[in-house]
């Protein structure tokens, strides 16, 4: 049975990290060092200890995932611990820094640390609600399944237009070539593409051409030279016409769409790592400067 | 129903291969899943997609199971019926139908479309996931990764080690190890603090002692290193208690643990004569005060000194003199050469410059503009000098023969030759003057007599007479040159001036001079409280307490030598 990642075994490390926060919280609050609160009491220490282990073994999770042979539990449980156990970072260490900050390596340390987090549980949103949106909106259609259905339209089309005549043949391979999916991070984000133009469109085409009968735009393209060739009747294979347009420009259209919207479903689902991995090496790399440091200069 | 399955495939390099089953079932179920009938490997597949059935009427019906539906004549269906023969597209299979009614048979040819048209769909086809695009994580995670640990770690790092990095660095003003500062600099240090080898001299050494002495060579160590022979105090840094990077206040620590940890376990010790205190309201003896005896001793001879607990009965101070304070202090005034006069305590106690300590008292300055130490009713101007009983005769001698010899003395028992006026130029006869000089020596004897046990000195002295003595008298030695009472402790006179004298010190009811008037512990107690408290002013050790003993030896000695192997 699917059991999400925040309650896996009954929430068993959301206790974990209830309980080290709490543990944290107690100690910092009945320690009563001789100076102001800071890294470098027995207290101070033992936190950033914790908080340096917990990072790095935070981190381990990038290794782990990927070692499908391990026996180390589940993937599904570290993510869990993962997730808990990060957010009770943010105690450890805060309390760690002892409210002390200021513009150095070691408050910059304590920023990533916390961007990184940040980050994380924008994934945990992402992880959490993205898929239960793709699942309404795509049902089973996977991308791949839509890329391969507007491929089918694509062959079909071609095969009614080389049924029509050269020029609609000609056109319909223009417009495949230029109907291209996917893009740049950019256009993937924010679902843009080059076909904009034949999509979003759910007018008749004979109403279109009447509406704008100058558009430039729309008269190169292949859903208005369909669509004069509908609206003119001078063709004698009108029926052809007429499946080929349904398919280009009705449901090719739908699945365009709905493929564009997958794909941005799923880069939202991805982007967020693209934050979190880099910060976490940077975070790697301050805190190995940080540690380095205050023992450097003791 | 009965169904020919047909599968043809194509491999590659035009190789066509083919396999053939017959299914007799109620429908044929189409998929991606491994049990159905039709098993279509294609993402673009459901795992139950479409179900095939002969109807009764001889026709086909083929419906789909999920929502993806099919192609047939290029149109998306759920649902289609087929005659004798038609042919439906799921995924990138196309599945002939065709059927053969006399046999009751249903052939369908299951052929996947040549992969050509989708690969060459694919190679135009533009990244679909973040993944494909220039977005990357592995290499921003090693861009920004070796940035921060050059930026953060190299460059401090070659500041230390290399001197023309250091100079560069100072040069163009780059980040180095001031990046590695970890909290504000106290300001005392902060003029050398960009240089954080003044203080951090070795790597991956504790701050040594040695940093701090280089500076502070006058400071001293906190106990005899002879008599507390203890680690806690031989080998603790001067870091461990003064803590740089937590700003200026918190330089010297104030906290009581700094005391208590160690002079609060002292009982447990059984050869330790210290006291156990561990908080000033709650846990501190009685004041002891520091009284000096008068053993004739030097002041700066420990045997000269007597501590002494102001909770012992016997506590006296011998001052050697007779003075009540109740007089002094009496509300209707006191008979002086002005006449009545009210006396405040700071007619006589002063503070010193620095406002802390009081001036000791001295007869000169502060008893005898009242007590005057005059003896003769016709010169009133004319004082003894104080402090000078060897003399006392010879000086009165001295003052009463020049007198005799010159004549004119208002004394009706005195001789007329003493008394007569006489005439300038006129000089007495041998016999004369040594009726004159007879005279001066027994009133001198007679007056000196007087002031002392009668008129002057017996009013502030014990005067005893000893004819054994060369001055006929003895006066115990006055112990009054004290002006710090309590040494152990770092009480001063000027952060209290704002209160009365009388909130502390009850003179007004003294009437003997061997009272000792300082407050016990209990008055400091009206004001100040340990250093929890809630309600008076929260009071450390340190407050009254210095951790450096002035008077034990310097740190320089002591500490270095058992920290410099370390």
């Amino acid at each position: 049975m699917h059991q999400s990642v925040l309650s896996f075994r009954r929430s068993r490390y959301l206790w974990w990290c209830s309980t080290l926060c709490i543990a944290a919280i107690v100690a910092y609050w009945m320690h009563e060092p001789a100076m102001p609160p800071n890294g470098s009491t027995w207290l101070g220490y033992t936190l950033g200890t914790v908080g340096a282990v917990l990072i790095l073994w935070l981190m381990w999770f990038g290794i782990r995932k990927r070692n499908y042979r391990s026996r180390m539990g589940t993937v599904h449980g570290w993510l869990s611990a993962h997730i808990y156990l990060g957010l009770g970072l943010i105690t450890v260490v805060t309390l760690h820094t002892g409210f002390q900050f200021g513009w150095n390596l070691h408050s910059f340390t304590y920023v990533l640390m916390m961007l990184v987090i940040a980050s994380g549980m924008v994934g945990v949103y992402c992880y959490l609600h993205f898929p239960r949106v793709m699942t309404e909106d795509s049902g089973e259609s996977t991308a791949d399944s839509l890329i391969r259905q507007i491929q089918e339209i694509d062959r079909q089309a071609l095969i009614l237009a080389s049924e029509i005549d050269p020029e609609t043949h000609d056109k319909v391979i223009k417009s495949i070539r230029r109907s291209a999916i996917g893009g740049n991070a950019w256009q993937l984000l924010f679902a843009r593409g080059k076909t904009r133009r034949i999509e979003g469109l759910n007018l008749a085409p004979e109403q279109l051409i009447q509406d704008d009968p100058d558009n430039t735009d729309l008269r190169g393209s292949t859903m208005m030279f369909m669509a004069g060739n509908i609206a003119s009747g001078h063709l004698d294979k009108s029926d052809a016409t007429r499946r080929l347009s349904d398919l280009l420009i009705g449901q090719k259209t739908v699945l365009v769409k709905q493929l564009r919207r997958n794909l941005q479903i799923q880069a939202f689902m991805d982007i967020w790592l693209y934050f979190h991995v880099p910060l976490s090496f940077a975070l790697l790399a301050a805190l190995t400067a940080h540690i380095i440091s205050v023992f450097f200069y003791w | 129903m009965k169904a020919h399955i047909r599968h043809i495939a194509h491999k590659r390099k035009g190789i066509v291969t083919e396999s053939e089953k017959t299914v007799a079932k109620q429908s044929i179920e189409i998929g991606r899943a491994t049990d159905q009938d039709i098993f279509l490997a294609d993402s673009g597949v459901s795992y139950h997609h479409a179900r095939i059935n002969l109807l009764p009427d001889g026709t086909v019906s083929v419906s789909s199971v999920s929502r993806l539906g099919f192609y047939i004549e290029g149109k998306l269906v759920q649902n289609c019926l087929i005659q004798r023969n038609g042919e439906i597209l799921i995924g990138v299979f196309n599945i002939k139908i065709e059927i053969d009614a006399k046999k009751d048979l249903v052939d369908i040819t299951v052929e996947k479309i040549a992969e050509d048209i989708v690969e060459v769909a694919k190679e135009r086809m533009l990244p679909t996931s973040l993944e494909q695009t220039w977005l990357s994580k592995r290499s921003t995670s090693w861009i920004g990764f070796i940035l921060i640990l050059v930026l953060f770690l190299g460059f401090p790092l070659a500041e230390f080690y290399d001197s023309n990095a250091k100079q560069v660095i100072a040069e163009f003003r780059l980040p180095g190890d001031d990046l590695w500062l970890s909290g504000e600099i106290s300001s005392p240090h902060r003029h050398f603090g960009n240089d954080c080898n003044q203080c951090h001299q070795q790597p991956f050494v504790k701050v040594r002692d040695s940093a701090c002495i280089d500076c502070h060579r006058k400071i001293t160590v906190h106990a005899d290193p002879d008599l507390y022979d203890l680690a806690e105090l031989q080998q603790t840094r001067c870091a461990t208690c003064h803590k740089e990077h937590n700003g200026t206040s918190h330089l010297i620590q104030t906290a009581q643990k700094l005391c208590s940890d160690c002079h609060g376990a002292l009982l447990t010790d059984a050869d330790s004569e210290l006291t156990r205190i561990t908080d000033f309201a709650i846990d501190h003896t009685e004041f002891k005060v520091s009284l000096m005896t008068r053993s004739g001793l030097s002041r700066n001879d420990p045997q000269a000194w007597q501590r002494i607990s102001l909770d012992d009965p016997a506590i006296r101070h011998e001052t050697g003199l007779v003075f009540p304070h109740d007089v002094h202090l009496d509300a209707g005034g006191v008979e002086g050469p002005l006449g009545n006069q009210v006396m405040a305590c700071k007619d006589c106690h002063r503070t010193d410059a620095s406002g802390n300590y009081m001036i000791p008292i001295a007869m000169e300055p502060h008893c005898q503009s009242c007590h005057r130490l005059e003896f003769d009713p016709d010169d009133l101007d004319r004082e003894l000098p104080h402090s000078d009983l060897p003399n006392l005769r010879k000086m009165l001698n001295e003052y009463y023969s020049l007198k005799a010899l010159r004549g004119g003395i208002t004394d009706n028992d005195a001789p007329d030759l003493v008394t007569e006026r006489r005439r300038p130029g006129k000089s007495l006869t041998r016999k004369e003057q040594e009726v004159a000089l007879k005279w001066a020596l027994e009133k001198a004897e007679f007056v000196a007599e007087e002031v002392v046990e009668f008129r002057s000195c017996n009013l502030c002295h014990k005067v005893e007479r000893d004819p054994s003595v060369a001055a006929g008298w003895n006066i115990p030695e006055v112990n009054t040159a004290q002006s710090r009472w309590l040494p152990k402790g770092d009480f001063d006179h000027k952060s209290h001036r704002n209160s009365t004298c009388e909130s502390c010190h009850e003179a007004g009811s003294s009437t003997r001079s061997e009272d000792v008037l300082l407050p016990k512990i209990a008055v400091c107690r009206e004001c100040h409280g340990g250093q929890n408290s809630d309600r008076l002013l929260q009071s450390t050790c340190i407050e009254c307490h210095d951790f450096h003993q002035q008077e034990q030896i310097l740190m320089e000695v002591s500490h270095m030598g058992s920290q410099s192997n370390e």
